[in-house]
């Protein structure tokens, strides 16, 4: 009457290991399971595999503290752009850039320094995230598989587009403070008199991590200036096609305040503009070419009643009387 | 084996002798080092030990749930030590220091390290969730449930996630 029934073969046995390695690595199996279990693994052939199994998941627990993405530079024309790659992402990042692969692994524990000497550069990190810094800057970068860090020397300045990625949080440490992001695109002007973090999507915190009441959450369109010497920090508002405007060498308005318009040039330049408050109810809606202050007001001039004048280290705008 | 007479040794304790042969080499083929298998080993008798064995109805069952509990457990702590440990390290990263630096067992060469290298490769691609549940578990050492609070979801979330894992990086174990 008994049917002859088929001998499991070593791969049906292996999956029923894995199945069996699975439930136990939950840490949630009932009495019964495990009566069962005992009985399975009674069977030689099943403890070789259930052995061969806990090897593997052995193996994968090795590999979550596997060392930090190692480096690898790939040159090729145009900006040079940085690709980390773990292990067999080598082989990947390589064939992308197509070209000669410079190792840089074990660079400084892990840590990869940028930097843009005379001209702009864009830098993609292995998560995807872009760093665009402008000349002069210096950036450097570590990543591991809980934190992306990221340090900015005085004097630069790096719009940021981060990629998302909740369990690795994105920071910059820029002198004291703390800029710590999810996934969204900001611009950090790190210079030594002023810091300038101005956000064109998502959140930003900032923090100081010596005093922990001093934390200023950020959402798009809001900037945020700290002096450095003092305990000054104030937040006003940016237009967020704005931030970063450096990369585009343009500023953009639609229908703003002059007021506005004058903050925004004071951003890009760092040079203060004043506006007469006759001049204050004027609106402006163009694209302004980036240069120094006193170019943007001038260029200004064509646009709107007003009359630019330079002060020393100000700019002040007035109205324009209509001659008659 | 033991020199303990048998007649005082608890049903408990009868099991651990009979399958201790077994358990080390499941500890050591997790581990990965023989020594830890046998510290863990050491662990298990003293919790054993411990126990008032009468209610135990099946003794097996009972020593293999507190056996796998510890490996589990074990390996848990070990990779959230060792990943304090190595943060912000200024060790090289080379391959060649992948023996010392994760425990190797000596018999492991290159060819391990590069399935560990593809297996952190593969990590880094699982879906972000994935991922997130993954990391959670395994390297800061939280349990599912910590794991659901802490991301906002079920209990039963977390585990399909962590199963999703496992099983997407188990084929890449496989002996070559």
């Amino acid at each position: 009457m008994t049917e002859a029934k088929p001998l499991p073969t070593a791969a049906d046995v292996r999956s029923v290991a894995v199945g069996w390695a699975l439930r136990i690595e939950r840490q949630d199996m009932d009495d019964a399971g495990w009566v069962e279990f005992t009985g399975w693994i009674e069977n030689p052939d099943h403890l070789a595999a259930f052995e061969g199994v806990q090897r593997r998941l052995g193996l994968i627990d090795r590999a979550v503290t596997a060392p930090a993405p190692t480096a690898t530079v790939a040159k090729r024309s145009g900006p040079p752009v940085i690709w980390w790659a773990a292990g067999g992402g080598l082989a990947l990042a390589a064939s992308i850039a197509g070209v000669l692969v410079l190792a840089a692994r074990g660079m400084g524990g892990g840590e990869l320094e940028f930097d843009a000497v005379s001209e702009a550069r864009t830098v993609a990190l292995s998560d995807h995230t872009e760093v665009a810094l402008r000349p002069g800057s210096v950036m450097t970068a570590a990543f591991d598989g809980r934190h992306r860090a990221v340090k900015l020397r005085p004097g630069s300045e790096a719009a940021f587009d981060v990629s998302k990625d909740h369990a690795r949080p994105f920071e910059i440490t820029i002198g004291q403070r703390l800029v710590r992001v999810l996934g969204t695109a900001f611009d950090v002007n790190y210079q030594p008199d002023v810091t300038r973090v101005a956000v064109s999507r998502g959140v930003v915190e900032v923090s100081s991590p010596g005093e922990p009441e001093r934390t200023v959450i950020l959402t798009a369109g809001q900037a945020l200036k700290i002096r450095q010497a003092g305990a000054d920090w104030s937040t006003h508002s940016v237009r967020p096609e704005n931030v970063g405007a450096w990369r585009r060498h343009r500023l953009i308005f639609n229908n703003q305040p002059l007021s506005e318009v004058a903050s925004e040039i004071t951003d890009a330049t760092d040079v203060a503009v004043e506006i007469s408050p006759a001049a204050a109810a004027l609106r402006f809606s163009g694209v302004l070419k980036l240069g120094s202050a006193a170019e943007m007001a001038n260029a200004l001039q064509l646009f709107l009643p007003v009359r630019a004048k330079a002060m020393p280290g100000r700019i002040v705008m007035e109205r324009r009387r209509i001659s008659p | 084996m033991s020199s303990e007479p048998a007649s005082t040794r608890s049903p408990l304790a009868e099991a651990y002798w009979r399958r201790r042969a077994d358990l080390l080499r499941l500890f050591a083929a997790r581990s990965g080092a023989r020594d830890e298998a046998e510290d863990l080993l050491q662990e298990l008798f003293l919790k054993i030990d411990a126990i008032d064995a009468a209610s135990i109805a099946n003794p097996d069952a009972y020593l293999f749930r507190l056996a796998m509990n510890l490996m589990v457990d074990h390996q848990r702590r070990r990779i959230s030590r060792q990943r304090r440990e190595r943060l912000w390290s200024t060790e090289s990263f080379a391959l060649d220091n992948d023996r010392s630096s994760f425990g190797e067992a000596p018999d492991a060469g290159v060819e391990r390290t590069e399935t560990v290298m593809a297996i952190a490769t593969a990590i880094e691609e699982l879906p972000v969730r994935t991922r997130q549940a993954f990391r959670l578990h395994k390297l800061e050492d939280l349990t599912h449930a910590e794991v659901a609070q802490r991301m906002g979801i079920s209990k039963s979330a977390v585990e399909k996630h962590i199963m999703r894992a496992l099983r997407r990086l188990l084929p890449l174990t496989e002996d070559r």
